[in-house]
């Protein structure tokens, strides 16, 4: 069952799957963050999980939730806006064994790419995956690697990598299909805390190159946390 | 039909179930078990619906003679169960087989049990509901507290007999984007639960599908159940400890009641995916 409603403006698409969840589309992004992050604090009783991504909502549902409730959601109104803020991410670019793949997708060798990387305004387009996982949106189209076609079993945690459109952080080890090209000494990731991650939607990173010594460094810090870094 | 007969009934032994939703007005009681989360157990043990009726026991508790083959729990206070004079724990499930004695004698730590048994107790409802309201004599069997010498029938639920399990699932969001081969095949195929499975995911082995989806444009939510389709043809299913979003087109999802029973199958076991069409 498929119907639209307006909100904040724009024109979004529902469908009702089985009054299990509910997809919200919209081809307007920067509306689903809003509308995702909306709905997420006003704690629906009826909704038991949100989760927001660059092009769609899902809201899974409970026993709580009929098709009326579509009518609750429609007059949602649009929370404050928390201020966005910049951090610098250093990462050591090493010799990681997807840099092969990198150079040749990208035509540019290693040096190069670092440099334009740190050039590049990146910006958190979406929490997601695992815990602590950033999605960086602002990679230029040429650096665009797709993803692997048989993921990796195990990343390591901190590192970071491309993936199709996005820079991408992997705060957890977990298996993963992006290129790894560098490692971060510091953490994103700082449970038990809410958010687990100390940043917003919308936050930019800089990526700062730092070399194999600093890195080590940083790293006796004891994963020392990203705003601390940048405090 | 299987049957069970009442040797001898106990102190105020009844047919319940979660009793009458929204009847106060018409000054018609709830009724139903009188504690809610043993006689849940023991549906849940059973893998009943949740508005199965069960036999409940207070105080002294009944004799029962199984004229067939059976699986029954027994929940709540312990009336010192014993079947064919050996010691039976409440809160487990035990196979019944024809010519089976259950007694029971006085309960202690407790009041009341509750004895579910597999398949479908063959009452009527009254007012939605098969609980016993002895004052209006309505519900249960015939309306009144089980007597000496009353048999109950039940139908058994069919029996698994394959060597699969089968898995109800509701078409997801890329579902329509199948080719109609595909969707054959994937409701046809019988898959294996792979050895890389894990409490993230299923990794499902067998014949992979010919005809696959394009790899989405944008990572999409994904919510445990929700089946994947990499380009490799052999889906994926997202569990309990999985990721959250996720770039592989989500074919379909698996019905909640049915992950639990996913979840039992054995690593190396085989399932099959059911389909019911969308409401």
């Amino acid at each position: 069952m498929s119907r639209s409603l307006q909100l904040f403006d724009s024109t979004i698409e529902i469908d009702n799957y089985n009054n299990d969840f509910l997809i919200l589309k919209s081809a307007d992004r920067s509306v689903i963050r809003k509308i995702g992050k909306a709905i997420f604090y006003k704690k629906f009783p009826f909704v038991e999980e949100v989760i927001v991504t660059e092009v769609e909502i899902c809201l899974k549902l409970n026993q709580y939730f009929d098709t009326s409730k579509i009518e609750e959601i429609a007059k949602i109104e649009s929370g404050e806006n928390a201020k966005v803020k910049t951090y610098i991410l250093p990462v050591f670019f090493g010799d990681q064994e997807d840099w092969a793949a990198v150079e040749s997708f990208i035509g540019l060798e290693k040096g190069e790419i670092i440099a334009s990387l740190m050039s590049m305004d990146f910006s958190i387009s979406m929490f997601g995956f695992l815990p602590g996982f950033l999605y960086l949106d602002g990679l230029e189209k040429p650096f665009h690697v797709p993803r692997k076609a048989v993921p990796s079993k195990y990343v390591k945690a901190n590192s970071v990598a491309i993936g199709g459109q996005y820079l991408g952080v992997y705060a957890l080890d977990s298996p993963g299909g992006w290129h790894v090209i560098g490692h971060t000494p510091v953490s994103v990731l700082q449970t038990p805390a809410l958010p687990p991650v100390l940043l917003n939607l919308d936050d930019r990173i800089i990526i700062q190159s730092i070399e194999e010594e600093e890195y080590e460094v940083l790293l006796q810090k004891n994963q020392i946390g990203l705003k601390e870094y940048n405090a | 039909m299987p049957k069970l007969e009442i040797i001898k009934p106990g102190l105020m032994t009844s047919i319940q179930d979660l009793g009458r939703n929204d009847l106060a007005y018409f000054a018609i009681p709830k009724s139903g078990v009188m504690d809610v989360n043993a006689a849940k157990i023991a549906l849940l043990l059973l893998n009943l619906d949740a508005d199965s009726p069960l036999i409940e026991c207070t105080s002294i508790g009944p004799h029962i003679l199984f004229h067939d083959d059976g699986e029954i729990a027994i929940t709540g206070a312990d009336f010192n169960w014993t079947l064919n004079d050996k010691v039976v724990r409440p809160n487990v499930v035990f196979e019944i087989k024809k010519g089976d004695l259950l007694k029971s004698q006085v309960a202690k730590d407790g009041l009341r049990g509750y004895i579910a048994v597999k398949g479908k107790l063959n009452l009527e409802k009254v007012y939605d509901s098969f609980s016993t309201y002895t004052n209006a004599k309505i519900g249960g069997h015939e309306g009144r507290l089980l007597k000496k010498g009353d048999v109950l029938e039940w139908e058994n639920e069919e029996v698994e007999k394959v060597n699969y399990k089968t898995i109800l699932i509701k078409p997801g969001p890329e579902f329509l984007s199948l080719s109609e081969n595909a969707k054959q095949d994937f409701l046809s195929n019988i898959y294996k639960i792979g050895r890389d499975s894990n409490r993230m995911g299923i990794r499902l082995e067998g014949a992979p599908l010919k005809e696959t989806i394009a790899r989405l444009k944008n990572s999409v939510p994904v919510l445990p159940g929700f089946i994947q389709l990499p380009p490799s043809g052999l889906p994926i299913i997202v569990l309990q400890d999985g990721q959250t979003t996720g770039g592989y087109p989500r074919i379909a999802y698996v019905s909640q009641v049915y992950l639990s029973k996913l979840n039992q199958i054995p690593l190396g076991g085989n399932m099959k995916f059911v389909m019911k069409e969308s409401i």
